[in-house]
């Protein structure tokens, strides 16, 4: 039987005959006749039947090409071939492109993308995160945040269940690569059952699933390691991750330059929510750890500590338990010598310089309870929970006049509770109600003793109360495919400050600092809205439009400049969203936005931020209005391993006040005045990313551009500061060879600032990583690493930094041995003048020198 | 009973990576454990492997509930063999254990801890006449064949190429029994087959998904058979032989009438328990066919 061709032929002449095996005169079946004219797919086709005969019509100018696997193929002129031919193929042993069993690199299934971690993954990568900031489209930033095609994750699932919340990077940071089987991109993640289909989410989720091994019991690692200073790194993970109950204990302690304290940052994007409440950030500020251009583990002298608990039980089919906690205690010390000459405008330039030997302690825990009801017809999630970030620091100082013993502390505390419910009538009717609160003490102290100038002190007691709520109530519907929606909302934030300043035989101005003792105030915010929302849904959801005419009024009094401010805005806004394909989608949108700032303008008196700076409340009512628009892009082709994404923002803004500083040898006096100031800013995003299977090799290529422009007033002169910033960032990993994997990556950085009264300056910092790993035996692994930050300096061009580090690993069943040795060369030593933001500032301070540990290391 | 009998040269070697010495007898009987050997019946011998991932929607009223399968497709030089990868992997481990001595419980054990087995028909291609297939499977209670005569795809082929999997591939499309697909299929690979009863093209397809994307299947393992070895089938008098209309109806009636299978299928349930399990079979099962018609 012969199977039909495709395609059409004109001046047709029938070619017929039979194929048969050069060797024995057999027949063959089933091979392949084609019609060929140029390149590309065949023009006509046909199959040899049992006895091996065909017959073709084709175009005598054509080439005729009989093949089958197994045999050489034969290509001649049709009219060549005639009507009654006897063609013979030759057995040929030609070389095939086998492949084994194996997934390809992406897989994809409507919005999901399935990574095989195999294709990905090489000898050197222990731990889950150095396989996803391979994945082309995945993003892995320095503290661990995951972000797809430019957005962060809204869900970090492993086998579909969400232990750990915001925190994920316990699970990313720590999980044995060779446990996770795939991981899986969910786009459009809604994880809300009974919003799918009704509410697409931006933003992405990833789901790791497991080898199935590693689901029937726990597992997890223990390791120990020490080395000279001395130093030490230990660390305990024991998980259970099952589709059921899920469990994960982390214990982790070091004093190898490594903080822990980032872990137990929550990295998912809340902001876009309704009734996000951003937690207090403390006023006083606690001496700091001087941050420089290099990375931070080679310059930070620290103890570091974590221990969480973290427990999932689900309840029923649809219901699940969860219990988190986490606390964390980094120590830091670092001693330095920073000297500054800042320009005043009107011609003078202050110096400043300081000597500093700085201790810091930082206690973050957090604990949660939360009970989630996820059904397709409703949702309840209830969360409560309790957060401490507790801050102390002390710095013994030399300035240019004095000599400062200055320390200061906060303890911020906050209970919280977030309800989020909804219900879903019949198919598209929905009701959703969030509310929102935490309440939240924080007292802070600061202490700045000057032992030249006999019993000088400043001292400032201060307890922050603050309760706020945010409450959500909104219906939606269908009219035929198009949502109508109308949601209200009453948002409430009140910080009740009680202040102490003393200051003792310190020379402040009067007009600077006037004394004030236990003065208590009250700021009282109060928003409220009605946000109707129209969606209009065509070509199957490929085309929405979104429309939101909000009105919202906003009440805002302060006891203490007896301020009582009532007004009601019109915000509109909108989005479109178009699907090209499959593989590209855009959104379009824009928004009018009113917002009054910050609580610090009616705080009862000036106070000290740190030892030398003062804020002066100006007790005026500050608010910004504007617009911003946006539109962005996003391409995926998961078979040829291509992603890009690109967005353009624009946001113009009209304040009614200007930041105004007022430097002196003694003090900086920082305060705002009520002048007009307009604001814009520009920002250009992007990324690609490209993975070769054929060589192994992924290319990522991100960057970033923003132009702003703002007013400000320093020493009393006004100005306009204009900010240019570019950020490239390349990365390269080859896997070509078995034996070798290898790593080159190349930051850039670009800074501009510019004003009539300053003039400009710009700073251009270049960075290098590259990364070899070398695999002589299956069971060893050599990593060799050298790290190049090139900083623009002042005074030589670019000053190189260079550090190179050693590791060996062997592997011996489920025990690893492992050596590494950082910064070979014993770089020690860190001082660079930096002419920025039209101030010249000069940085000194040790490094850590050459380290040499060695780590063992069991999996169970 | 629904056998297949199929001699493997180190299927699980050969196409798993792993290398085995053994040459083993083995018995692909749908997952099923068949503790005496059945007659069998040649139909080819086995020259290449290829193997399919399946991805598919087994109910289209829950489309964000997909299952994975994989499928082996194996070529001879007239027939072409398709059956589940993980049916064929139990009884070639099965063999592979009893060739070396082991006992039947040891062969259990091992034969147990593979699952993932998704798609129970066997079908062998270009046979008994090149351009018939025959199907059989296991359902309600007894094994049927059936020939199919029609199963016969009319490609139109286009311009476009991608490269899939490491090979460059052209993209075809057809529309048949009910639904529309896309194949990408390379000329790397001169062997005109595909998954399922897909065949035809001038090349082995590499991806195949039907326009709606409830099925998709994607090659993902393809290689030589070093010792090419036959494509042997259960042939026993108990195999109904019925057409494909009475097959189609069947299988229906019983993904419909679950508990129709007690009366005529393997498993005696107790007269006091009937009722319990009748009511448990008793609801309407989930049935999105790839053929429609």
């Amino acid at each position: 039987m012969v199977f039909a061709g495709a395609g059409t032929v004109s001046a047709a002449v029938k070619i017929g005959g039979k194929v048969v095996d050069a060797a024995n005169g057999k027949p063959i079946d089933n091979a392949l006749c084609s019609i060929r004219r140029g390149k590309g797919a065949p023009v006509a086709y046909t199959f040899t039947d049992r006895e091996g005969r065909f017959t073709l019509q084709a175009n005598p100018k054509d080439s005729v090409s009989f093949s089958l696997i197994g045999y050489a193929k034969l290509t001649m002129p049709v009219s060549a071939v005639g009507t009654n031919a006897t063609i013979k193929l030759s057995a040929a042993d030609f070389a095939l492109k086998e492949i084994v069993v194996k997934a390809p690199p992406i897989r994809e299934h409507g919005d999901t993308l399935i990574y095989d971690v195999a294709s990905f993954k090489s000898q050197n990568d222990r731990y889950i995160s150095d396989v996803l900031k391979k994945l082309p489209g995945v993003t892995v930033a320095d503290n661990g945040a995951i972000s797809y095609q430019g957005k962060t994750i809204n869900k970090f699932y492993i086998e579909g269940r969400d232990l750990l919340e915001g925190r994920y990077t316990l699970a990313s940071n720590n999980l044995d690569v060779n446990a996770v089987k795939k991981v899986e991109v969910i786009e459009h993640n809604q994880h809300v059952k009974s919003l799918q289909g009704l509410e697409p989410s931006e933003r992405a989720a990833i789901n790791l699933k497991l080898d199935k091994q590693f689901m029937v019991r726990p597992f997890g690692e223990i390791r120990g390691g020490a080395g000279n200073g001395p130093i030490y790194d230990a660390g305990l993970l024991v998980t259970l991750l099952t589709r059921g109950p899920q469990a994960l204990i982390n214990l982790q302690g070091n004093n190898y330059g490594k903080n822990l304290g980032s872990e137990a940052a929550d990295k998912f994007d809340l902001s876009g929510s309704y009734t996000y409440i951003p937690s207090y950030t403390p006023l006083l500020s606690t001496p700091s750890i001087r941050s420089i251009n290099i990375p931070l583990q080679r310059y930070l002298f620290n103890r570091s500590r974590l221990g969480s608990v973290n427990l999932l039980l689900p309840a029923g089919k649809e219901s699940e338990l969860k219990i988190n906690a986490i606390y964390t205690a980094d120590r830091m010390r670092q001693r330095y010598d920073m000297s500054r000459s800042i320009m005043l405008g009107d011609g003078n330039t202050l110096s400043l310089f300081e000597n500093a030997m700085t201790h810091k302690r930082l206690d973050n825990l957090k604990l949660s309870g939360i009970y989630e009801y996820n059904a397709s017809r409703a949702y309840v999630r209830d969360e409560f929970g309790f957060l401490s970030e507790r801050q102390r620091g002390s710095s013994m100082m030399m300035t240019q006049s004095d000599s400062v013993d200055y320390s200061a502390a906060s303890y911020p505390r906050e209970f919280y509770n977030k309800l989020t419910s909804n219900i879903r009538f019949n198919r598209s009717q929905l009701i959703k109600f969030s509310s929102n609160f935490k309440a939240g003490l924080s007292p802070e102290r600061l202490d700045a003793i000057f032992p030249a100038k006999a019993d000088a002190a400043v001292g400032e007691r201060m307890r922050m109360k603050r309760f706020a709520m945010k409450n959500y109530l909104s219906t939606s519907f269908s009219i035929f495919r198009h949502r109508i929606g109308l949601g209200a909302y009453v948002n409430f934030d009140r910080y009740s400050p009680q202040f102490t300043v003393n200051s003792n035989g310190v020379e402040i101005p009067e007009e600077i600092l006037p004394a004030a003792d236990g003065v208590n105030s009250r700021i009282s915010k109060m928003e409220y809205g009605v946000e109707p929302e129209i969606a209009f849904r065509w070509v199957d959801e490929s085309l929405v439009l979104r429309v939101t005419p909000e009105v919202k009024g906003y009440n805002v009094s302060a006891t203490v400049s007896d301020v009582h401010h009532h007004t009601v805005k019109f915000l509109p806004s909108f989005s479109l969203f178009y699907r090209f394909s499959s593989r590209l989608e855009s959104r379009l949108g824009g928004r009018r936005s009113f917002s009054y700032q910050g609580e610090r303008p009616f705080f009862p008196s000036p106070f000290m931020t740190n030892y030398r700076n003062i804020y002066i409340p100006s007790g005026g009512l500050n608010h910004t209005e504007g617009y911003s628009a946006y539109y962005s892009l996003n391409y995926r082709h998961s078979v040829k391993l291509l992603f890009a994404n690109f967005m353009v923002m624009y946001a113009n803004r009209k304040n009614n006040f200007v930041s105004s500083s007022y430097n002196t040898s003694d003090w900086s006096c920082v305060t705002t005045r009520q002048l007009p100031n307009r604001n814009y800013s520009f920002d250009i995003n992007g990324d690609v990313s490209k993975s070769f299977a054929t060589v192994k090799t992924t290319v990522k290529l991100s960057q970033a551009f923003s132009i702003m422009g703002a007013d400000v007033a320093q020493q009393n002169l006004l100005t306009r500061n204009h900010y240019t910033n570019y950020i490239a960032d390349l990365r390269v990993t080859n896997r070509y060879f078995g034996w070798l994997y290898a790593q080159y990556a190349l930051v850039g950085a670009f800074m501009r600032n510019s004003s009539p009264l300053f003039g400009s300056s710009s700073l251009t910092n270049w960075f290098h990583t590259l990364d070899f790993s070398f695999f002589p035996v299956s069971k060893l692994t050599i990593d060799l690493k050298g790290e190049l930050s090139s900083l623009d300096s002042y005074s030589s061009g670019h000053d190189n930094y260079f550090f190179c580090d050693f590791g060996a690993t062997y592997q011996l069943k489920r025990a690893s041995f492992s050596l590494t040795a950082r910064n070979l060369f014993d770089v020690a030593h860190y001082s660079l003048s930096q002419f920025s933001s039209v101030n010249e500032s000069t940085n000194t301070l040790p490094l850590r020198g050459r380290e040499i540990m060695a780590t063992v290391k069991l999996k169970f | 009973m629904n056998r297949i009998i199929i001699v493997i040269a180190i299927l699980l070697g050969a196409i798993g990576g792993v290398s085995s010495p053994v040459m083993a007898q083995a018995v692909i009987g749908n997952g099923n454990l068949n503790l005496r050997p059945d007659k069998t019946l040649t139909v080819d011998t086995a020259q290449y492997k290829v193997i399919y991932e399946i991805n598919y929607l087994p109910d289209t009223l829950y489309r964000d509930k997909r299952k994975n399968g994989r499928t082996l497709l194996l070529t001879g030089k007239h027939s072409a063999l398709y059956i589940d990868y993980y049916n064929a992997l139990k009884d070639s481990v099965r063999a592979e254990v009893l060739a070396k001595g082991g006992t039947y419980v040891e062969a259990l054990n091992k034969v147990f801890a593979i699952q993932g087995e998704k798609f129970n028909e066997v079908i062998v291609l270009d046979y008994p006449t090149k351009g018939s297939s025959l199907v059989q499977e296991y359902i309600g209670g007894g094994a049927k064949r059936y020939i199919d005569n029609g199963a016969k795809q009319y490609w139109a082929i286009t311009d476009d190429t991608e490269n899939i999997a490491g090979y460059e591939c052209h993209k075809a499309t057809c529309n048949f029994r009910g639904r529309d697909y896309t194949a990408w299929y390379t000329e790397e690979i001169p062997i005109p087959r595909g998954p399922f009863l897909f065949t035809g093209l001038p090349g082995l397809i590499v991806k195949l998904t039907s326009s709606e994307g409830d099925y998709d299947f994607t090659l993902i393992g393809f290689q030589k058979v070093s010792n090419p070895f036959p494509m042997d089938i259960t042939d026993n008098k108990n195999i109904e032989k019925i057409s494909r209309e009475d097959f189609r109806f069947l299988k229906t009636y019983y993904k419909e009438n679950p508990v129709a299978v007690l009366a005529n299928g393997p498993i005696k349930v107790k007269p006091e328990k009937l009722k319990e399990v009748e009511k448990r079979l008793d609801r309407p099962r989930s049935y999105n066919p790839i053929e429609k018609e």
